[in-house]
């Protein structure tokens, strides 16, 4: 069975990088540019099972779409994975307290986002 | 993402050199008009800072690792600036070095399209840059406290997850009100809304989508299992929003078994019956191309599209095609002598749909100038730097559209001639003061439409071109043919435009590269257009470049001369008409002129000109056309008009273009009965008349 993830970033190469080997991992994958775009797709769509989200974005950024997120009940507890960069210890804490699952950091390999999408059970 | 080669993919080696070039041209724009006010907004610095981040990050997972390590340390630069926001920054050394940065990220991005390793070094530009961020703290933080904010030091870990995520499992049984009817297809749609909370369902029975499901339903009632991350009272008030629901009995489960029992059965009756699962639904939905959901997930799509450029060339290839093959069919010599009115009615329906079609094509292929004048805002940046003078660039008309492979040849033509300007044609700022001008010097780049024309004008407000200069010149390289005495002041002007002629006598770095205003002509002339040169003494100079909405498919007259067919592009001529024997003069020469309506024209034989054995050399028979360009006209001599129809523009074959150098020729079509035309360019008759 399918899983379905939203991959938010606003760079186009990430997104389809990220769509190729989610898809062929087996994952059913829906992009959004934005933390806008994100919110828009996560309150029209059928429920995601997780949410893949870049920090540094136009618009909205990672940790807003973040906590927007968590604010809706059915997404209380969705896997909402950050991917950061700036891997300093208070964007990982910010994303936490804004209610991140968990995190990357950029760049790493398919099989570490493989691992992760699997240790929060998706 | 580390792109290993088991994904690297051709699309996101292109999907990164687009969006990596678009970045890059934002960034310019940004630093440019960030150094014109000599401040960075903090705007500015937060999205220069955001596209540096996203280069980086891109160029890393691409495995390009020179250009993401400048551009983290650009990005490290402008993190300094966002957070300290420091004073008195050196705003012109820091553009200087982004725009340095940017053009080595440029240079490695056009290698990389060409298919090169992206291997240049970044060294000295990192170390650049990691300079300045020295010096900037080493003012800023004047305390000694060298690092107050953690620089981006990579973390050894390179994931990790806070919290495992937990949800509740459901298991609710719903009855529907007695006599509600089609029970099946009312649990079908609450099982749709449920996809929207949930993470997971399952119910019984499995089979909803038959109609003896509602029996079951009827009597034992609608279990369904669900996992969410929804709480019991949201769950429950969800549920009692749909519509004839009787009875709900919503249970917590503390553990998933059941759910997971029928997960299992579902997988072993295959795909017999629709599992719920819900990406399953999702397919299923797709497949069936019902409900509104299908309608909501196309509403989001966005509504606009990327096409690669040679899927638009071959849709241009094919509509010239069509419209060949439209002559072929309505104009086919097997029709001849026919009264067809049906044939006529549906014929026209035809070429309306063609023509409409056309349209859309040409629209498609439309791309506005802005892009490509905001290039020039570099261009002139550098340039009044390196020559210190004040530049001021005026741009008007930027989202003129023009065909898009028009785009890519005016590109250098324009580049040129802004360099033109600001190097020859500015003065500096002390000579201008003196003339009573400003001493900002002004460069107007203008795009129009003027009927199927695009009108690009390129003005600047510098000392204009001295004539007396450009004749001596002219004369030294042969290029009069004309008596000086009678020459316009626009002819002279235009003499620049020659092969072979360059007034400035240094070489300077930017716009004597050895070649001159001929490449331009060249250039913009390779895409159907025209260079025509304007100037006051003391007051600037315009270039204005005239080029063709699109190439491809003009309007034409036919003629006959002979056995042969030319077309003339419709939009030159002016009227066609027999002149009488006793109009007809000539000069001391020998050369043939018309008189009509008390002005004299230049007259052109056809037949004479390409050597074509005809019957009618009789002015009295044949007819004469008369065509003008830019301002010049001349009198074509034809056997007959054939007629008037759209035709596609073929270049000539190269080995007839470069071994016998026909003049005059602008390419050739296919006619109707597939007969080859000839299609006459006016600009070279109309110049062949005057120095003839």
């Amino acid at each position: 069975m399918m899983s379905r993830l939203l991959v938010v970033d606003d760079s186009s190469t990430i997104r389809l990088s990220l769509r190729t080997v989610l898809t062929q991992a087996g994952y059913a994958v829906e992009e959004a540019k934005d933390g806008e775009e994100a919110v828009q797709k996560i309150k029209s769509l059928p429920k995601f099972n997780a949410v893949i989200t870049d920090l540094n974005m136009p618009k909205m950024d990672g940790i807003s779409l973040i906590k927007e997120t968590r604010n809706i009940p059915s997404y209380r507890f969705t896997p909402l994975l950050m991917l950061t960069t700036e891997s300093t210890l208070d964007k990982k804490e910010e994303g936490r307290k804004a209610g991140a699952t968990g995190w990357i950091t950029k760049p790493f390999t398919p099989e570490q986002l493989l691992a992760v999408l699997k240790k929060v059970q998706v | 993402m580390l792109v290993s080669s088991q994904y690297l993919s051709e699309p996101m080696l292109e999907m990164f050199i687009f969006e990596t070039t678009q970045l890059l041209e934002q960034l310019e724009q940004e630093i440019i008009s960030s150094e014109k006010c000599c401040c960075y907004t903090q705007e500015a610095i937060n999205e220069i800072f955001r596209i540096m981040h996203t280069i980086k990050g891109t160029a890393a997972m691409m495995l390009f690792n020179n250009i993401s390590a400048l551009a983290h340390s650009i990005e490290d630069l402008f993190y300094f600036l966002r957070e300290e926001n420091p004073k008195d920054i050196n705003c012109s050394t820091l553009c200087d070095l982004v725009l340095e940065g940017i053009d080595f990220i440029k240079a490695e991005i056009e290698k990389i399209k060409s298919g090169d390793d992206a291997e240049g070094d970044a060294s000295t530009l990192i170390a650049a840059n990691k300079d300045f961020l020295t010096r900037l703290k080493q003012v800023s933080l004047p305390s000694g406290a060298a690092e107050t904010k953690p620089q981006a030091i990579s973390d050894m870990q390179e994931f990790g997850i806070f919290t495992l995520p937990q949800t509740n499992t459901f298991k609710a049984i719903i009855h529907f009100a007695e006599g509600c009817e089609m029970e099946n297809i009312r649990a079908l749609s609450l099982i749709r809304n449920l996809e929207n909370i949930a993470n997971e369902i399952r119910y019984l029975p499995q089979n909803i989508a038959d109609s003896d499901a509602s029996q079951i339903i009827r009597q034992e009632g609608f279990t369904v299992y669900l996992k969410t991350d929804c709480f019991y009272e949201e769950v429950h008030q969800f549920l009692m929003q749909a519509e004839f629901i009787k009875e709900l009995e919503l249970d917590f489960l503390d553990s998933d078994e059941e759910l997971r029992q029928l997960r299992n059965s579902a997988k072993e009756e295959g795909g017999k019956i629709p599992k719920k699962d819900r990406s399953d639904s999702a397919n299923e939905q797709t497949n069936k191309g019902q409900g509104e959901k299908d309608l909501q997930v196309v509403s989001v799509q966005q509504s606009i599209i990327s096409v690669n450029v040679a899927k638009l060339d071959k849709l241009m290839d094919l509509m010239g095609e069509m419209v060949i093959a439209e002559a072929m069919v309505t104009q086919n010599p097997d029709l001849k002598g026919l009264e067809l009115d049906n044939f006529q009615k549906a014929a026209r329906q035809l070429h309306k749909i063609t023509s409409e079609l056309q349209d859309v094509v040409m629209s498609i292929r439309m791309v506005p100038l802005s892009a490509t004048f905001q290039k020039m805002h570099r261009v002139v940046r550098d340039m009044s730097k390196k020559l210190e003078k004040e530049v001021e660039l005026k741009i008007v008309g930027e989202e003129t559209e023009v065909d898009k492979n028009i785009i890519e040849h005016i590109s250098d033509p324009l580049m040129h001639l802004v360099r033109n300007s600001i190097d020859h044609g500015l003065e500096a700022a002390e000579d201008r003061q003196a003339a009573g001008k400003p001493p900002l010097g002004r460069i107007t780049l203008e795009a129009k439409n003027a009927g199927s024309d695009v009108l690009i004008i390129v003005k600047d407000d510098g000392r204009g071109l001295d004539k007396a200069k450009i004749l001596a010149k002219a004369r030294e390289n042969r290029l009069i043919h004309k008596p000086e005495s009678e020459m316009t002041d626009r002819e002279i002007y235009n003499l620049i435009l020659l092969p072979g002629f360059s007034t400035k006598e240094s070489i300077t770095e930017f716009s004597g590269r050895g070649v001159g205003m001929d490449v331009v002509t060249k250039n913009i002339e390779s895409v159907g257009g025209s260079v025509a040169v304007d100037s006051a003494e003391g007051f600037g100079t315009t270039v204005i470049i005239k080029i063709p909405l699109t190439l491809a498919i003009i309007d034409g007259m036919n003629i006959s001369v002979g056995n042969s067919r030319y077309t003339i592009p419709t939009i030159s001529i002016r009227e066609s008409f027999r002149p009488k024997e006793t109009d007809i003069i000539k000069d001391p020469d020998d050369n043939e002129m018309i008189m009509v309506r008390g002005m004299c024209y230049p007259l052109l034989r056809l037949h004479q000109m390409y050597g074509v054995e005809t019957e009618i050399t009789k002015f009295t028979e044949g007819i004469l056309i008369m065509v003008e360009q830019d301002d010049r006209t001349v009198c074509l001599f034809a056997d007959k008009l054939l007629g008037q129809q759209q035709v596609v523009v073929k270049a000539l074959p190269s080995y007839i273009r470069n071994e016998w150098k026909i003049r005059g020729l602008a390419g050739c079509t296919l006619l109707g009965d597939g007969s080859i035309s000839l299609i006459l360019d006016i600009a070279g008759l109309t110049g062949l008349g005057n120095t003839a």
